[in-house]
């Protein structure tokens, strides 16, 4: 005797009516019977199995957090959201925009150097270490040595030799000092002119 | 108001309407995630993290579903991951209760076989627990069932028979006994 499968005793137990084999088998077979009821049991079981009751002040809570969250929310969704791109166009627009990174990227550097110089203070000393030397650069114009041991005169801080302020042209001299003097840069103006005095006679 | 006003309302910026979607489904996707979860705390969190998921991508809701059904998808598998993502514990009680404690029920409503269900109940894996009870305790058919959980009609069907076959294995000394493996 073929007894009815797991499937068709639960088609069974969940309320699907039995064909007319099925029913015969149902009338000769105690086991198949069995089984049934035991399936229409637990499934009766399941329907009564208690579940805690949802509490509506939970749900009101529950409610009001999430109102509050969307109006959070509701300024980032209202950004316009990026668009996918193919993959076909990633795979062109890729290799060229790394052809045009490395093209560019060298321009860009010198560009954010300048930039650096332009905004960083009016004036300001750089050393070139492996020359062992000084230089000043003011918004991006950079006086040589001679200009430099001017400069020294007047910012105590350095204590380079003096010497080759002597070679200054009045020229020259003029406008370093026209520079250090329109500048923000911290030097002692009555040493300044008692200098380009003894320059001057010199 | 039905629910499709509320749906294109709500997807123009609305935000009560997008209350009023909340308050309309918000105890079926709880209830959901607690059949999961089994905690409320967790639960609520759940619940409304999956709101929220819906809020921010409520633009790609293509109304294939009701709206419930689709928060209801999200809010599950938020739940399932968060499943995964905690250590299992292992509840004494389940053990101990797995001992016979009687040969034969003397009706469905005792006390101890609906104890005894009840951790069988939430022995089971979180897919089987959930279709079980959508199946038999809200009276949802397969494909609804399959709709809910993301699924194929057929899957909700075997999880479904899983989770019978695996309650029944569980009962098997409370209800009257096989001779036969089916």
């Amino acid at each position: 005797m073929k007894h009815l499968c797991s499937e068709e005793l639960l088609n069974l137990a969940d309320g699907q009516r039995s064909n007319r084999l099925q029913a015969e088998h149902l009338s000769i077979c105690a086991e198949c019977s069995r089984e049934l009821a035991a399936l229409r049991t637990l499934l009766s079981g399941v329907q009564e199995f208690h579940e805690p009751k949802v509490d509506p002040d939970i749900l009101a809570r529950m409610a009001d957090a999430i109102d509050a969250r969307v109006a959070e929310n509701e300024r980032v969704v209202a950004l316009p959201r990026m668009r996918r791109v193919p993959k076909w166009t990633a795979a062109i627009m890729l290799p060229i925009a790394a052809a045009a990174l490395i093209f560019f990227l060298p321009i860009l550097q010198r560009l954010s150097t300048d930039q650096r110089v332009l905004n960083g203070a009016s004036i300001s000393l750089e050393q070139d270490l492996s020359a062992g030397q000084w230089e000043i650069v003011w918004n991006g114009l950079t006086a040589g040595m001679d200009e430099l041991a001017l400069l020294n005169t007047v910012i105590p801080a350095t204590e380079e030799p003096l010497d080759e302020i002597q070679h200054l042209s009045m020229d020259e001299l003029e406008r370093l000092l026209e520079l250090l003097e329109g500048s923000d840069a911290t030097f002692d103006a009555a040493e300044l002119s008692s200098r380009r005095e003894t320059i001057s006679r010199a | 108001m039905d629910e499709k006003d509320l749906i294109r309302r709500a997807k123009q910026g609305d935000r009560q309407a997008f209350g009023q979607l909340v308050r309309m489904c918000q105890p079926m996707v709880y209830r959901t995630v607690l059949r999961i979860l089994g905690n409320e705390d967790d639960a609520m969190d759940i619940t409304q993290e999956g709101f929220i998921r819906a809020f921010t991508r409520f633009e790609g809701f293509r109304e294939a579903s009701s709206f419930s059904t689709w928060v209801c998808r999200i809010a599950m598998n938020l739940a399932l991951n968060h499943l995964r993502d905690k250590k299992p514990t292992v509840d004494p009680d389940v053990a101990s209760l797995s001992t016979p404690a009687f040969d034969v029920i003397s009706s469905r409503a005792d006390a101890q076989f609906q104890v005894r269900l009840a951790k069988a109940i939430e022995a089971l894996p979180p897919k089987q627990r959930l279709t079980l009870l959508l199946r038999v305790k809200d009276a949802k058919s397969h494909p609804e069932i399959a709709d809910i959980l993301g699924c194929a009609v057929g899957t909700s069907k075997a999880n479904y028979h899983n989770a019978v076959m695996n309650l029944r294995k569980a009962l098997s000394d409370l209800l009257p006994s096989e001779e036969y493996v089916r």
